[in-house]
């Protein structure tokens, strides 16, 4: 079994169902998670913020720091190793308030909803999520079964 | 297409139904053809041209023939009585919801609708 | 009947009612602002509530917000998408509003959205009014007293 770890702006796909994708401490961070049903293909991503515009530079080298570059490039790796989207579902983690220094507004929500922007461009909406809050949520993702299990401190739970 | 079931989705908002839509997609993919009406006479009228539909969505506020109407119409016919009705409403609270429940409505979504409504409203159909 | 109404408890449903509307409708993060809103080519909807209390709901915002709506929804804007986007849009927040006031259980009637061209000079005093701030983009919105003449 290999664990493969995100950090912050990463992302994965894998159709190894051997392979589980573990990423800690979202905070206010992202987890995008899509499953493949049919070719069980697993993907995640590890958003920190809503737009690339911010650092265009940042962007290209690595897109998975921002939804609305992030999710379609994971998205098209999905697509290229077969998902299709009749048989994908996706799931939300993360998205926490926390301090924010400049105290203009809750980047954790702006991610949250700049992500489902994103997916619904790709004609894409989640069915579940755990977002908001004040926990920094610890996210493992399955590549067998797309299997999500979120942790806390010593609290575990799924969606 | 084989095996694809046929929604039929009822709102007098453009905008509503290619949410509706889209969100079905989304969540339920067995559901891949659909026929949009903007009322319940357009409905109606879709309705007696014969095509066989696996689930009705409907809004109730709407001109010339609001929800409830359509509904009640629609579970007195014994031709589409059968057909599953899931109403997709601004208004889904209390006692308005069992009004519906008793017209033989299956679910009620309160609006905005999501692709995790949709999920949780079509866990009731059979 | 406006006298039974809590005009603070309105204010905080108004406030709720807009922004669950804007962040599960249309994904945009919409914050209350304080600072004076200046709208330009506004477009003013408004949905008349019929029961239990006769009151007007009126949403306006600029073309760059609702064409950004329009956008967001269709991925192309048209006059047509921002048109029916927007009124649907508040068909929802009139929704919304309704639950966060008076709980689940109460029955509710809302009239159809509609674009107002004018303003009335009856327009009744606003029971609540908020404005905010829609990633960087202007919104304001009203509850009203209405009167209706048979």
């Amino acid at each position: 079994m290999a664990t493969i770890t995100l950090g912050v702006g990463d992302w994965a796909v894998s159709d190894n169902a051997e392979d589980v994708i573990k990423t800690y401490a979202l905070g206010s961070c992202v987890a995008v998670m899509i499953f493949d049903t049919s070719k069980t293909i697993a993907g995640m991503a590890h958003i920190a913020l809503p737009d690339s515009a911010v650092d265009p530079g940042k962007a290209k080298i690595q897109p998975g720091y921002f939804a609305d570059v992030g999710v379609a490039v994971m998205i098209e790796e999905m697509k290229r190793r077969g998902a299709t989207r009749a048989h994908v579902w996706v799931k939300l983690a993360g998205g926490a308030a926390v301090m924010d220094p400049k105290g203009v507004f809750d980047i954790g929500k702006r991610n949250v909803l700049a992500i489902k922007r994103a997916l619904w461009r790709s004609s894409l909406g989640p069915i579940a999520e755990d977002t908001g809050g004040t926990t920094s949520r610890t996210v493992t993702m399955s590549a067998a079964d797309g299997t999500i299990s979120l942790s806390a401190g010593p609290r575990q739970w799924t969606i | 297409m084989a095996n694809t079931k046929q929604v039929l989705i009822i709102d007098d908002s453009s905008t509503s139904r290619m949410i509706i839509q889209r969100c079905v997609e989304m969540s339920a993919p067995e559901f891949g053809s659909f026929a949009l009406a903007e009322n319940g006479m357009e409905a109606l009228a879709m309705l007696r041209e014969g095509v066989r539909y696996d689930l009705i969505l409907t809004d109730i506020n709407m001109p010339k023939m609001d929800g409830q109407t359509f509904i009640k119409l629609v579970k007195n016919n014994a031709e589409t009585r059968s057909i599953p009705v899931i109403v997709i409403s601004s208004i889904a609270d209390g006692a308005f919801v069992e009004d519906l429940k008793r017209l033989g409505v299956t679910a009620v979504i309160k609006k905005p609708v999501s692709p995790a409504k949709i999920l949780e409203a079509f866990g009731g159909l059979s | 009947m406006m006298e039974n109404m809590d005009s603070e408890k309105a204010h905080t449903a108004l406030v709720s009612a807009i922004q669950t509307a804007m962040a599960d409708m249309v994904f945009i993060d919409t914050e209350k602002t304080d600072r004076p809103i200046t709208l330009e080519a506004e477009n003013r909807a408004a949905i008349d509530i019929l029961k239990p209390i006769s009151l007007r709901l009126e949403v306006s915002a600029g073309p760059r917000l609702r064409g950004r709506i329009a956008d967001i929804l269709y991925g192309e804007d048209s006059e047509w998408n921002r048109d029916d986007a927007f009124l649907e849009l508040l068909n929802v927040s009139a929704g919304i509003f309704l639950s966060e006031y008076y709980g689940a259980g109460m029955e509710v009637r809302l009239e159809l959205p509609r674009y107002l061209f004018m303003r009335d000079d009856e327009e009744g005093a606003a029971v609540a009014e908020a404005g905010f701030d829609a990633e960087g983009e202007p919104l304001v919105a009203a509850l009203r007293s209405i009167r209706y003449l048979y």
